[in-house]
C-alpha cells in the first residue's frame, strides 16, 4: 500500500472514534505538506482565484481535509472496488484528496465569481456584522462537573493544554494536574505566559503551536475535535 | 511527406521548426483576429484581416461568411478525418484517468476542433516518433545524436503544449495519452527556461500592445503546458513511480515561476487591456473546455478588461 493511504486511514479512524491519538497528529503532520501540494496543483490547474484567496486556500487545505477525513475511510472501504484496493502500490489518498480539494476550490471560485469586482466604501454599511454582541455568552465559558474533573486525569496532556488554554479556562484545571501536564510537555511555568494572555485571540493558536512545538494544523485539528466533544 | 527518408535528418529538423513556427503564427493570428463561428465550428476571419497572408498557404479557405481557418496544408501529417498518431515510446503512456475523475457525459456536445489542436498534436507526435527512430539507429554518430537529442527536447516541450491545449480547450484525441516522466522532464525544463527569459523581459515591454498580447499568449501556453505536466505527475504519483518525487519538486518550481510571471502581468494590467481591441480573450473564453468555463483563468475572466 502507498505510504500516505495507511496514514490517512489511521487519522480517519482516530478522528471518528474521538480518541486522543498522538499518532494521528503525527500522521496528519506527515500528510499536511502533501495536502498543500495538492491544493497548489489544483490552483495551478485553474489559476482562477485571486492571489490572497489562493494562498488562503492552500494554507487552509490541511484543515479542510481534516474536517472531511472520516469520509476517506468510507470511500476507501465502501466505494473503492476491492479489486482496486488490492493494487497496493496505488496512492488512493492522493486521488481522494485531490477530489475533495478540487470541490472546495470550485466552491471558493463560485463565491469569488459572485462577488462584485469592486465595492465602494458606501456599500460597507450593507454588510452584516457577524461578530457576537458584547453581552452574548461565550461558548468558551464552561464549568466542568465533578465527574468530568476526575475524568481529566485520564486526558492526554496535549489535549488538555490545548483545550483549556485556547478556551481561556486553564485556571479551572486543578493545579496539580496542570503542573503534571506542564512537566509532560516540558513547559516552563507560568503557562500560558503573559505574552499569550496579551496577544489578540486570532494569534493565540499560532502562539500556542510555537510554545508546544507542534504545527498549527495539529492545534487546529485537536481544538476542532475537543471543542466539538466538550464545548458543543 | 514528413517522414521522407530522402531528406537528411538535419534538414528535417529545420523543416520541423519551420512548420511549427508557421502553424503557431497562423494560430496567433486566428486567436487575435478571427471570430469563432459556433455553427460552423470554425474560426472565420474577414479577408481584409489577413493582412499580407496568402490565405491558402496559411490554412484559410473561403466560406460564405468569410475566410474559414481549416489549417489545411499547415500540418504535413494530417490525414483526412480524425487524426491519430504513432506511439512514441518513452515519451508517452496511456491516458491517465484519476480514480475520482467524473466520467465525461456522452451527452456532451461535440464542439469540434476549431483551434486545430488535434492536427498539431498529431504532427508533433509524428515528429517525435521520427526522431526517436533516428536515435535508436546505431549508425548515427555522436554529434548528430547530440543534436537530435536536443531537437527531441524541443519536440517534447511542443508535445506537452499541444496536449495541454487539447485539455484546456476540451478536445479529445481519439488515441489519448499522458506524458511519460521523460517527456515531463524535457517539457518542464523548457517551460522554466522560456518563462525565465520572459520574466527578464516583462519590465521592458514598454507600451507595445503587440508585446502585451504576446505575453498573454505565452501565459496561456504556460497554462496549457502545466495541465499536461500536472497530469503526468498525477499518473506517476498515483502509480508510485520512482520519478514522482522529483516531478513534484519540478512542478513546484514551475508554479513558482508562473506566480512570478503573474505578478509581473498584474503590474502591467493597463497595457494588457489592449487585448480588448482584439478577439483574443473572448476567443479563449469561448474555446475553454466546459470544466474550465465557469472558473476561467484570471486573465481570461475579465480581470484585465
Amino acid at each position: 500500500m502507498s505510504r500516505l493511504t495507511p496514514l490517512a486511514l489511521a487519522v480517519a479512524q482516530a478522528k471518528r472514534q474521538g480518541r486522543p491519538a498522538r499518532e494521528a497528529d503525527h500522521a496528519m503532520e506527515t500528510l499536511a505538506p502533501f495536502i498543500q501540494e495538492t491544493a497548489q496543483r489544483i490552483h495551478g490547474r485553474y489559476y482562477s482565484l485571486r492571489r490572497q484567496l489562493a494562498s488562503d486556500f492552500v494554507s487552509h487545505s490541511p484543515a479542510m481535509v481534516w474536517t472531511r477525513i472520516e469520509h476517506f475511510e468510507d470511500w476507501y472501504y465502501q466505494e473503492l472496488p476491492s479489486t482496486a484496493r488490492a493494487e497496493e502500490a496505488k496512492d488512493f489518498f492522493a486521488a481522494w484528496c485531490y477530489r475533495e480539494l478540487h470541490f472546495r476550490y470550485l466552491d471558493v471560485g463560485r463565491v469569488q465569481k459572485g462577488e462584485p469586482k469592486t465595492r465602494g466604501l458606501e456599500a460597507t454599511a450593507d454588510v452584516a456584522d457577524h461578530r457576537s454582541a458584547v453581552d452574548e455568552p461565550s461558548p468558551y465559558d464552561f464549568d466542568l462537573g465533578e465527574s468530568e474533573w476526575q475524568a481529566l486525569e485520564e486526558w492526554d496532556a496535549l489535549d488538555g493544554v490545548i483545550l483549556f488554554t485556547l478556551a481561556g479556562q486553564w485556571t479551572q484545571v486543578p493545579e496539580s494536574l496542570w503542573r503534571k501536564w506542564m512537566a509532560e510537555l516540558d513547559l516552563e511555568p507560568p503557562f500560558p505566559p503573559p505574552e499569550f494572555v496579551d496577544c489578540p485571540r486570532v494569534k493565540r493558536r499560532s502562539f500556542l503551536a510555537d510554545a508546544l512545538g507542534v504545527s498549527r494544523d495539529v492545534i487546529f485539528q485537536r481544538w476542532h475535535r475537543l471543542k466539538k466533544k466538550y464545548l458543543a | 511527406m514528413n517522414n521522407d527518408v530522402s531528406i537528411p535528418w538535419h534538414a528535417q529538423v529545420e523543416r520541423d521548426r519551420a512548420v511549427r513556427s508557421k502553424a503557431e503564427k497562423a494560430r496567433r493570428h486566428v486567436a487575435r483576429h478571427a471570430r469563432l463561428d459556433a455553427d460552423a465550428r470554425a474560426f472565420v476571419i474577414p479577408p481584409r484581416a489577413l493582412e499580407e497572408m496568402e490565405p491558402a498557404s496559411w490554412g484559410f479557405s473561403p466560406s460564405p461568411v468569410g475566410m474559414r481557418w481549416t489549417a489545411d496544408g499547415l500540418f504535413t501529417t494530417c490525414p483526412p478525418g480524425k487524426p491519430s498518431w504513432p506511439a512514441t515510446p518513452g515519451l508517452t503512456r496511456p491516458r491517465f484517468h484519476d480514480l475520482c475523475e467524473q466520467p465525461e457525459t456522452s451527452a456532451a456536445v461535440d464542439r469540434g476542433d476549431p483551434f486545430r489542436c488535434l492536427p498539431q498534436l498529431s504532427q508533433t507526435a509524428s515528429d517525435c516518433q521520427r526522431v526517436l527512430g533516428l536515435l535508436a539507429r546505431g549508425s548515427v554518430d555522436a554529434q548528430s545524436r547530440s543534436r537530435l537529442a536536443l531537437h527531441l527536447r524541443d519536440l517534447a516541450a511542443n508535445l506537452a503544449l499541444d496536449l495541454g491545449r487539447c485539455r484546456l480547450f476540451g478536445v479529445s484525441p481519439e488515441a489519448d495519452f499522458t506524458l511519460a516522466p521523460r517527456a515531463f522532464e524535457f517539457a518542464s525544463t523548457r517551460l522554466i527556461e522560456t518563462l525565465m527569459r520572459v520574466l527578464r523581459r516583462t519590465d521592458r515591454v514598454g507600451t507595445s500592445p503587440d508585446a502585451a498580447l504576446r505575453l498573454l499568449e505565452i501565459r496561456t501556453d504556460a497554462h496549457a503546458t502545466f495541465l499536461a505536466l500536472d497530469e503526468a505527475y498525477a499518473a506517476a504519483r498515483y502509480e508510485g513511480a520512482s520519478e514522482a518525487p522529483a516531478m513534484g519538486r519540478r512542478l513546484h518550481q514551475v508554479r513558482r515561476i508562473i506566480n512570478l510571471l503573474d505578478d509581473n502581468l498584474r503590474n502591467i494590467r493597463p497595457l494588457l487591456s489592449s487585448a480588448d481591441d482584439t478577439e483574443l480573450t473572448e476567443n479563449w473564453r469561448r474555446l475553454l473546455a466546459p470544466e474550465y468555463r465557469g472558473i476561467a483563468p484570471w486573465w481570461m475572466a475579465g480581470e484585465i478588461e
